[in-house]
């Protein structure tokens, strides 16, 4: 299969095969053994695309939610079939999902991929949208709405990117909002549709019992020929100031939570910059707040703060470091953060620990290939952000002190940092969690 | 596929699986115990309290560190309830021994871990260290409490609570904080020494170890410990009828979404092959997945809600339902989800969705022996329900399984709890 190019990563000992196909399409085949096999279409477009301009058209603005509402409506078929129903035919079982830059489609099997794959195809590309069936969702998404409503740690999340964002679509529900989703009507799914999900947009990643020839003939034969539709994205990159540096919410909380961000430049990284910058980003999240820090030897030893977790969030123009965790005085945990940074910029960063880490981190992507689903996951992520998967080994590796230290400096500073706090509203009993069996 | 067994003495038992499959080794202790009231707190606190520091690694931060030297192995501790059984497991996750590129004997360093931390903890004045103890004794607290940021599980919880009563099921296996008070850092720890020495103990692991190898690492696990020969514990058989009258319980509380939890009882367990397929084919039907009876109804048809999902506890003897639903909607959707329950039980189901529910469990099971953790607790569930069968055992009873037996395992199922969690207790009063 010479339109294939081949990848092989020798430590990992995996194999990937990539190809541009002559849609647009971008196409990775990771042959895997494996009972489940996991196929993946990522369209290029999610809650961040509120606002765009097809080619000669003036920018036009969706309602909150709709490319997640898009998402929900593409299941339908115009013959009234079932998509859900299709693939449980074959014994696969297909989902979806809308985060802020991507729309997935998906579906895992254990027979029959061949088939799977086609239905995936002719679903994606065959919308079907009426009012009635438009009308019919909103009350299903109001619920769904409702729902992540209902989870403290989404809403603490949530408040955070309104204190980082001023006008930016990361302070939105990726759902929308009950009203908003009211709005959206069958025209504003279809000009949706009709600017996003074309071929040259979307990735397709597969996983497991397939080879490359089949994949080919498939695409030759479900997907459009090239449509080079332009668009201009509305989404526009902020300054680095914060918009407020505290806000607070109350829910049935048994103790507070509390979400500390520090904002990024705003700068759209690309390829292994951004990959580089992630890692060490997680890397610095790992020094300054992970088991192994200060910070939380001091947490544990206090009992000031718990449930402690860090990380680096970055999607397009967005990106800060966000520390979470519960305290019934978050005010003083965010002394000991901020006192953490100083103390790092001050003394600099541990030899020791800086080694240890990056080695635990090799783990991560290590263990990513023990599943199909994972493996399809990566690969697009990859995809999005313009990086090679098996780059990430070398990119750690070559991650210097000097440089974590710049970044540290750089990314950890107080002037952009803001603290969301969900307080408790003093209504919640205590009790203890459901078991699982199996 | 099928582990291979050996008696290491003492009440060990080591289940070795072999696969080529993953680029981890997966190990787990397991310590089986009756699952009761009065101690459930005590085994519960030893999650965090064993983690906290050890011979070697008397902090969380050095064991920690260790960790990371193992190239980001991954020690857990957790405790699972099978019926009247509860089990505390050790376990540790770790890139298999030829991903070590600097020399570093992972495997030998995960067992050694898995040996302090089990059977070598900081002992400080004849009991666990009380610094760790005290902390760890608020840590747990928190985590009992903070079961109420998740309404979905607590409501399922109460719905346990409610339903079995003074049974083991409606005991939390977290523990309980008034429990927690009157544990000292010396009664604990003499706790968990008896515990240790007394419980029969079940080592799996799954990677790329062969049995011999497995033999070899998990007897350095026991070296040096003091062991006394137990009996078997095994789960009883649950499965019961339902009460004469189904309950109602309503609670309020500041919620966007009610929280319907619903408990039915069924007859069928774990351990009645082939009853058992039947009875999750049944349920598979009924409402596990997108194109099972609540979904295509309760939530494409009537639009009542987002979610709306069964789940079969197979070795209690339960069938539960969970959605979240708009409070004035709790009358509706009871009378559909019931509905729906009996459309299974009188056989209103087409060939297609028997066949589709075949398929779609026969595949799950196949997908769950793609990840270690399934395999294990698939293993373990079995073997403490006196079960010997092999996920290839399983699946072919599913697939002879007949619409009759279908119909047969539903009947056995009958409404006794229905809880709600909803934002205006009148409002649902009024309703039902």
């Amino acid at each position: 299969m010479s339109a294939f190019v081949k990848k092989y990563d020798e430590y990992l000992d995996e194999t990937y095969y990539y190809m541009k196909h002559s849609s647009g399409l971008d196409i990775y085949v990771m042959p895997k053994e494996l009972a489940t096999s996991y196929a993946m279409i990522t369209v290029k477009y999610g809650s961040f695309d509120n606002r765009f301009a097809p080619k000669g058209k003036s920018m036009a603005e969706m309602p909150e939610g709709i490319a997640h509402f898009l998402e929900h409506k593409l299941f339908d078929n115009q013959d009234g079939s079932d998509t859900f129903e299709k693939f449980a035919e074959m014994g696969a079982f297909c989902n979806a999902y809308t985060s802020f830059d991507r729309t997935a489609y998906l579906f895992s099997s254990t027979e029959g991929h061949r088939e799977c794959l086609g239905l995936l195809l002719d679903f994606v590309f065959s919308p079907y949208f009426t009012e009635e069936s438009v009308k019919k969702e909103q009350g299903i998404i109001a619920e769904e709405i409702k729902m992540g409503l209902d989870s403290p740690y989404n809403r603490c999340f949530h408040l955070l990117t309104r204190l980082l964002y001023t006008d930016h679509p990361v302070c939105r529900e990726i759902a929308g909002s009950e009203e908003s989703v009211m709005q959206i009507n069958r025209d504003m799914l279809y000009s949706c549709y009709n600017t996003f999900y074309a071929p040259f947009n979307m990735v397709l990643t597969v996983s497991g019992d397939f080879d490359c020839n089949e994949v080919l003939t498939l695409c030759n034969k479900k997907l459009p020929r090239l449509q080079h539709k332009e668009f201009t994205r509305g989404e526009k990159a902020e300054p680095r100031s914060v918009r407020e540096k505290r806000g607070e919410e109350s829910a049935a909380v048994s103790k507070p939570i509390f979400c500390v961000g520090f904002k990024d430049d705003g700068i759209e990284k690309k390829g292994r910059t951004a990959m580089r910058r992630a890692l060490a980003a997680d890397m610095l999240c790992d020094l300054l707040f992970g088991q192994t820090s200060t910070f939380y030897g001091k947490m544990l030893e206090t009992g000031l703060a718990d449930r402690i977790s860090a990380s680096y969030l970055s999607c397009r123009s967005v990106g800060f470091a966000y520390v979470n965790g519960t305290s019934e005085d978050p005010e003083t945990v965010y002394g000991h953060i901020m006192e953490s940074v100083r103390e790092m910029k001050h003394s600099g960063i541990d030899r020791a620990a800086f080694s240890r880490i990056k080695k635990a981190m090799i783990s991560d992507m290590v263990r990513s290939f023990n599943s199909t689903e994972e493996i399809c996951e990566l690969v697009a992520d990859c995809a999005l952000t313009g990086c090679d998967v098996f780059d990430y080994g070398e990119v750690l590796r070559s991650i210097g002190v000097e440089e974590l230290e710049f970044l540290l400096c750089e990314l950890f500073d107080e002037r952009f940092a803001a603290m969301a706090v969900v307080n408790k509203n003093g209504e919640g009993a205590p009790s203890s969690e459901n078991e699982e069996e199996e | 596929m099928k582990a291979e067994t050996r008696e290491l003495g003492g009440g060990i038992t080591l289940h070795a699986l072999k696969t080529d499959k993953f680029k981890t080794d997966s190990v787990s202790v397991n310590f089986v115990m009756p699952f009761k009231r009065e101690t459930v707190t005590r085994v519960s606190l030893l999650r965090g309290l064993l983690l906290r520091g050890c011979e070697g690694y008397p902090t969380f931060e050095k064991l920690s560190a260790r960790t990371d030297e193992l190239y980001g192995a991954e020690i857990s501790i957790d405790t699972s309830s099978y019926g009247d059984v509860l089990v505390l497991t050790v376990s540790a996750v770790s890139l298999a021994g030829r991903f070590s590129a600097d020399g570093t004997d992972i495997t030998g360093g995960v067992f050694d871990l898995l040996r302090r931390i089990c059977f070598f903890p900081l002992v400080d004045g004849g009991g666990f260290s009380p610094e760790y103890t005290k902390s760890e004794k608020q840590r747990l607290k928190d985590e009992i409490e903070a079961k109420i940021n998740n309404k979905g599980a607590y409501a399922q919880r109460r719905l346990s609570e409610e339903m079995f009563g003074e049974g083991c099921g409606a005991i939390s296996k977290l523990g309980y904080a008034e429990d927690l008070e009157e544990i000292t850092p010396v009664g604990a720890y003499l706790f968990y020494r008896e515990l240790v020495k007394t419980c029969p103990i079940h080592v799996y692991t799954v990677g790329s170890l062969e049995v011999q190898e497995a033999e070899y690492y998990a007897t350095t696990v026991f070296d040096g410990v003091e062991r006394e020969a137990s009996e078997p514990i095994l789960a009883h058989r649950f499965g019961t009828h339902a009460r004469p009258e189904p309950r109602y319980v309503l609670e309020q509380m500041d919620v966007k979404q009610g929280k319907l939890a619903i408990g039915y009882r069924t007859s069928t367990c774990l351990s009645d092959a082939p009853d058992y397929a039947h009875m999750l084919i049944a349920n598979e039907i009924f409402g596990v997945s997108p194109v099972s009876k609540l979904f295509m109804h309760v939530r494409e048809e009537l639009n009542l809600c987002y979610y709306c999902q069964s789940s079969y506890r197979s070795v209690l003897g339960a069938v539960t339902v969970s959605a979240g639903i708009d409070g004035k909607n709790i009358k509706k959707t009871l009378n559909a989800i019931n509905e729906m329950l009996e459309c299974v039980k009188n056989g209103d189901f087409d060939e297609g969705e028997l066949e589709i529910a075949k398929k779609s469990l026969i595949s799950a099971i196949r997908t769950g022996f793609d990840s270690p953790r399934y395999i294990t607790t698939f293993m373990l569930a079995r073997m403490l329900c006196g079960v010997d069968d092999t996920p290839e055992e399983l699946w072919r009873r599913i697939a002879a399984a007949q619409r009759e037996d279908v119909c047969r395992a539903a009947r056995t199922v009958e409404l006794d709890t229905v809880y709600f969690l909803c934002p205006d207790r009148e409002e649902a009063e009024k309703l039902l």
